[in-house]
């Protein structure tokens, strides 16, 4: 079946709070759907006149012209795959807890705010506040996977749980702080303030600057890493930029409470 | 009936229901894998005094194998779940985390899981680290050779084991020679093991015994050194008699692999020294599943 189509009618000129594409399911058909209302300035209008929805898959959508007005793009998303090109605004796959976001374009601010599950792959840039914390909560990504081929801004990750994420290009200032657990891998440069207060998890990292807060672990081969490279890259369907690659492994101090690792890429 | 010009019996092999699960163990090359697995294994042959039945199922190639490196599938089954959640994490523990450069993966994904890593990871006396990729959690517990990798939980499913036959024939050579051409047949057969020592048996039991603390003894009718004794099941010809137990995850990976085993025996030259092919049963009153001969070779 051919996925759902969904194109703007016109040209926003305000914001679009676009999360009622996350309830597609909910409903019976698409006819009710399209005759939804929401809210576009400070009016209401039926979806079908803001935007083309053509007929197909409900679980299998693609946003056509997207723009970075369009906010809460696959917020709270489950079991739903949503393709979208073009610029997307904030809060993109929010509390997002399972299925795929891939974006042919950036992502605005607060992207994979607290995310809960699922894969979101940005082939793009992303801005600040990556995997921020939702309001009501003190915790970042509790799971998940995010890639993001590009560049992501500042304050970035903070108080990640669990999870995956890749990084391709360079990551801003003060990310990855208090960190408390998952795995980060960083290609690019990294921004100063990195990793302030960070508890445990899993750093892959290029840049040699980071390794002097850690203690040298050790050159051992761990079985870990191939497995690890071959279960990602199996996901975002691509190569990882550590593939191949050899890697030190730097601890860190158990007197300061951090007990993260660090893995640097030769 | 006659099948490739060997003698069928019209009879059949009861079997029972059991719960099953799959791991996959991988090492550095095939040789540590394989000692694993070895070690993993053995005294594995019958739930009646090992608590499960194991056997190495299949071999995997590095580029199937989770992380890439040689590796090996391996099945057990229990009759309980409560006995193969024990069984599977006491055999990881004192056979795979202690082998060199071996890792432990689930073979079986299920909606009913068991743990794997799960008790294990406190080896790691508080340096084990977990990762979660997409919804399968894997702990790293710190070794002595670097790192042991294992899943959290591996799946359960409904089985059938002791699915099985009799190799009646006339001298003991002839007998083990037809044996071993069966089960070089389903070596690389999936969904099947044969738990005891080189797939092949040849101390059958019947059920209870004249000695009350014994729920099973020899099964004196398939036995040729009582034929004069006993009500026996054996014409004068028959001097010996092997049986081959298969354990699968469903009637018909049994049934395959029952006339795989059959069928290549009839082909081999040894034939000539096999009075017929048989199979041992309760009568059908105490397993769930009867596999008839002749059904399975139409």
């Amino acid at each position: 079946m051919k996925p759902i189509q969904i194109k703007p009618k016109i040209r926003f000129k305000y914001r679009v709070d676009m999360s009622f594409l996350s309830d597609i399911c909910k409903y019976d058909s698409l006819t009710t759907f399209r005759a939804k209302k929401v809210m576009y300035g400070n009016q209401e209008y039926r979806l079908d006149n803001i935007f083309d929805i053509s007929n197909g898959d409900k679980k299998n959508l693609v946003v056509k012209s997207a723009n970075s007005l369009m906010d809460n793009l696959g917020y709270r998303l489950k079991e739903i795959s949503l393709k979208v090109f073009g610029d997307v605004g904030d809060y993109l796959g929010a509390q997002m807890s399972s299925g795929l976001i891939e974006i042919y374009g950036n992502a605005n601010d607060h992207c994979a705010s607290g995310l809960k599950g699922g894969i979101i792959r940005v082939n793009g840039n992303c801005g600040d506040y990556l995997g921020s914390k939702p309001n009501s909560s003190n915790e970042g990504i509790s799971d998940g996977l995010i890639y993001i081929s590009g560049n992501v801004g500042n304050k970035s990750l903070q108080r990640i749980r669990r999870g995956n994420i890749i990084i391709e290009g360079n990551l801003g200032n003060d990310a990855c702080s208090e960190m408390i657990s998952g795995s980060v891998l960083i290609k690019g440069k990294i921004g100063h303030n990195f990793a302030n207060g960070i508890k445990r998890g899993t750093i892959f990292t290029t840049q040699k600057k980071l390794a002097k807060n850690y203690s040298k672990s050790n050159a051992a081969e761990f079985n870990f890493i191939k497995f690890f490279i071959n279960r990602i890259s199996n996901v975002i369907n691509r190569n990882l930029f550590i593939n191949n690659r050899k890697f030190i492994r730097y601890y860190g101090n158990k007197d300061k409470e951090n007990i993260s690792e660090l893995f640097l890429v030769d | 009936m006659k099948y490739h010009g060997l003698t069928i019996d019209n009879t059949f092999a009861e079997a029972f229901n059991m719960k099953a699960t799959r791991i996959i163990v991988t090492a550095d090359n095939k040789k540590w894998a394989k000692t694993a697995c070895d070690s993993f294994t053995g005294f594995a042959t019958s739930v009646i005094a090992c608590g499960i039945e194991a056997g190495i199922e299949k071999q995997i190639k590095p580029s199937e194998t989770p992380d890439g490196r040689p590796g090996f599938a391996i099945l057990l089954f229990s009759m309980s779940r409560s006995q193969l959640e024990k069984q599977l994490e006491t055999r990881v523990g004192q056979c795979l985390l202690t082998c060199p450069t071996t890792a432990v993966f689930s073979g079986l994904d299920s909606e009913d899981m068991i743990p794997l890593g799960k008790n294990l990871r406190y080896f790691g006396d508080g340096f084990q680290i977990s990762k979660k990729i997409t919804n399968k959690r894997f702990w790293r517990i710190p070794v002595m050779d670097g790192e042991f990798l294992c899943e959290e939980s591996t799946g359960r499913i409904p089985a059938i084991g002791g699915g099985n036959f009799l190799v009646l024939s006339k001298n003991r050579a002839s007998c083990l020679a037809a044996c071993e051409t069966a089960i070089n047949s389903i070596k690389n057969l999936q969904n099947v093991i044969t738990p005891f020592p080189g797939g092949v048996v040849r101390s059958g039991s019947k059920v209870g015994s004249k000695y009350k603390s014994l729920i099973a003894s020899t099964n004196d009718a398939f036995c040729p050194t009582l034929k004069s004794l006993t009500n026996s099941n054996l014409k004068d010809s028959v001097n010996c008699v092997m049986e081959i137990v298969i354990n699968g995850l469903t009637a018909n990976d049994i049934s395959i692999a029952m006339k795989e085993c059959i069928t290549s025996i009839s082909k081999s030259k040894i034939k000539k020294d096999i009075v017929s092919i048989s199979a041992g049963n309760y009568g059908g009153k105490l397993g769930q599943h009867n596999f008839y001969l002749t059904k399975i070779l139409k």
